[in-house]
């Protein structure tokens, strides 16, 4: 289950947000912030409403902090155990 | 006079057990004294003289918070510049750096002995490169100087004194009625005025709890938010603008202040409705906090960015011709800037600057009694149109109240070599909410319902997004340059 979430995190941030990122630019274990990847505070703010979107989940408050952000593959596991308790 | 303010906040049994915190460190007021003392100590083996000018590094952070207050407590000359990123490393940057001030001072945030008390286990100082031995200020008058942004053109050095600082914040304390009890997070750069003169030293002075966040993000102003708890916050519009995007509980504030740009009224509705009071606040690096929203107007009025200046501060706008016609903002302040000053330490503003300030903004008085006023834009960012001086601002405004679909909006004076009959053309650069349908036909015509007809732009445009800088403000400079090349 964690592959095609995964890509589709990947696509949205080379299509979905306006920071000039290509697939091949993606380090999955990279940090989200300056960094690793390099967004800054929009893009972060764009790719969480983005994953609202795209996988129709709700991330509360208490649930968004720094951790979340520190790789692709701890939030690809965070989408993935919100996508199951549904 | 800033000496007193926080001897009382650190003697006070009702305040010196708060405490100034970063997340990472935290400082009671009563743990002060000890701390100067020690910082006294390092200085002086450090060989810095008391009538030294020093550069300060100052970001939000406690150890940083503590070395501002004793250079102030100290009534010391230093420049307030921000820590060293990448910008601050280039030789332009390096070369701008002031020429009288002999050393640098900044703190190593990395250091792995880290002790608050003990200054040797975090402050630097080193030699300024620029140091120039015929640069100088008059030495010994407790002048804190801040930087200009440079945006237009080479910075210039704000010179504030010890006492009008003090008072400046004394005045916004009382104006925002801060009181010991409140917990007050900074989410903005101390090294500003808005942080300095409007956040941090009247929190201090109060002798409120604060919580330093460095490098905002929404993610970091969340995690400081659960912590520390904070009812009152000093934001930004696009800070208040991706909490509302990203927060799905509303946390209730004795109070949110913002500062900067202009916020839509729509916008400015719904941070109330999750934040709690919202209040305006007009201020500038050279005259620190000129007027805010009444805190007891309701907010139909306060959303309209109705404020009122603080006391000691007399607003001149200019309404010989019509009434309600805007023209640019003249302040005299009590407690504003001394003087501007150059690099090499030489005052280059005349006195008549200095007691009737151009603020560069258009205002509009907005009672009879010319009690309340309204700041309409930069002068810069308003054209003429019919005669008629159009605030590029208050066309947003409109089209942005008026017109449901509108989510963003920029207006600019296109410069594509044709005018239209009205003077300079008019471009409207929209960015619609999402899900909405409309289309640029639809959105002109609606404009000349809801505004004057030389007001009505020539030119509406969709775009997809409005690019950004990285603070988060709209790239105007861009946006012209691809609307010219359309």
């Amino acid at each position: 289950m964690s592959e095609p979430i995964m890509n589709q995190l990947k696509e949205i941030i080379v299509k979905k947000l306006d920071v000039n990122i290509t697939y091949e630019d993606i380090d999955e274990n990279a940090s989200l912030y300056e960094d690793g990847l390099g967004l800054d505070s929009i893009a972060i703010v764009d790719l969480i409403v983005s994953i609202e979107k795209e996988f129709s989940i709700a991330i509360e408050d208490d649930e968004l902090n720094a951790d979340l952000f520190k790789s692709l593959d701890t939030l690809v596991g965070f989408i993935q155990t919100k996508i199951k308790k549904g | 006079m800033f000496k007193e303010m926080i001897l009382k906040t650190i003697k006070s049994g009702e305040t010196c057990g708060n405490s100034i915190t970063d997340g990472k460190y935290t400082c009671a007021y009563r743990e002060l004294p000890e701390i100067f003392a020690n910082i006294a100590v390092f200085f002086t083996q450090a060989k810095v003289s008391p009538h030294d000018c020093c550069i300060f590094r100052c970001g939000n952070s406690v150890p940083e918070a503590v070395l501002l207050l004793w250079m102030l407590f100290m009534k010391r000359d230093f420049v307030i510049l921000p820590p060293v990123g990448k910008k601050e490393q280039t030789k332009i940057e390096r070369s701008r750096l002031p020429q009288f001030c002999q050393s640098m001072v900044s703190v190593d945030l990395n250091s792995s002995n880290m002790d608050i008390k003990d200054p040797g286990s975090y402050i630097g100082i080193a030699a300024n490169a620029n140091f120039s031995e015929d640069a100088g200020i008059p030495a010994g008058l407790g002048s804190v100087f801040l930087r200009t942004s440079g945006s237009t053109a080479e910075p210039k050095l704000v010179e504030h004194s010890n006492k009008k600082l003090t008072q400046n914040a004394m005045n916004a304390a009382e104006r925002l009625k801060l009181q010991a009890d409140d917990r007050i997070i900074i989410p903005v750069p101390v090294y500003h005025m808005y942080g300095l003169g409007a956040g941090f030293l009247p929190g201090v002075i109060v002798g409120a709890s604060i919580d330093l966040v460095a490098n905002t993000n929404v993610i970091k102003y969340l995690d400081h938010e659960k912590r520390f708890k904070p009812n009152v916050s000093f934001m930004t519009p696009p800070l208040c603008e991706m909490l509302l995007r990203t927060r799905k509980r509303s946390y209730h504030y004795r109070l949110v202040v913002t500062a900067g740009d202009r916020i839509g009224r729509k916008a400015f509705e719904q941070v109330e409705k999750t934040f709690g009071t919202f209040i305006n606040l007009y201020g500038s690096t050279e005259l620190g906090v000129i007027a805010t929203s009444k805190l007891s107007d309701p907010l139909e009025i306060r959303s309209q960015g109705i404020i009122e200046p603080l006391p000691g501060v007399e607003i001149h706008i200019e309404t010989k011709d019509k009434e309600g016609k805007m023209s640019e903002i003249i302040c005299r302040h009590d407690y504003g800037l001394e003087a501007y000053v150059d690099k090499r330490g030489r005052r280059i503003s005349r006195d008549e600057e200095i007691t009737r300030f151009n603020t560069k903004d258009l205002g509009k008085w907005m009672d009879s009694d010319k009690d309340t006023f309204k700041v309409m834009g930069r002068t810069g960012n308003s054209i003429n149109r019919s005669g008629i001086l159009v605030s590029f601002s208050e066309v947003e405004s409109l089209m942005e109240q008026g017109i449901d679909e509108i989510d963003h909006i920029v207006v600019m004076a296109k410069d594509d070599g044709v005018t239209s009959y009205r003077g300079k053309k008019l471009a409207a650069c929209c960015q619609l909410k999402p899900g909405t349908v409309t289309n640029e036909k639809e959105i002109r015509s609606r404009c000349f319902h809801i505004m004057m007809r030389h007001m009505v732009p020539d030119e509406v445009v969709l775009i997809k997004e409005i690019p950004r800088l990285p603070n988060g403000k709209f790239d105007r400079k861009s946006l012209k340059k691809r609307m010219e090349e359309k």
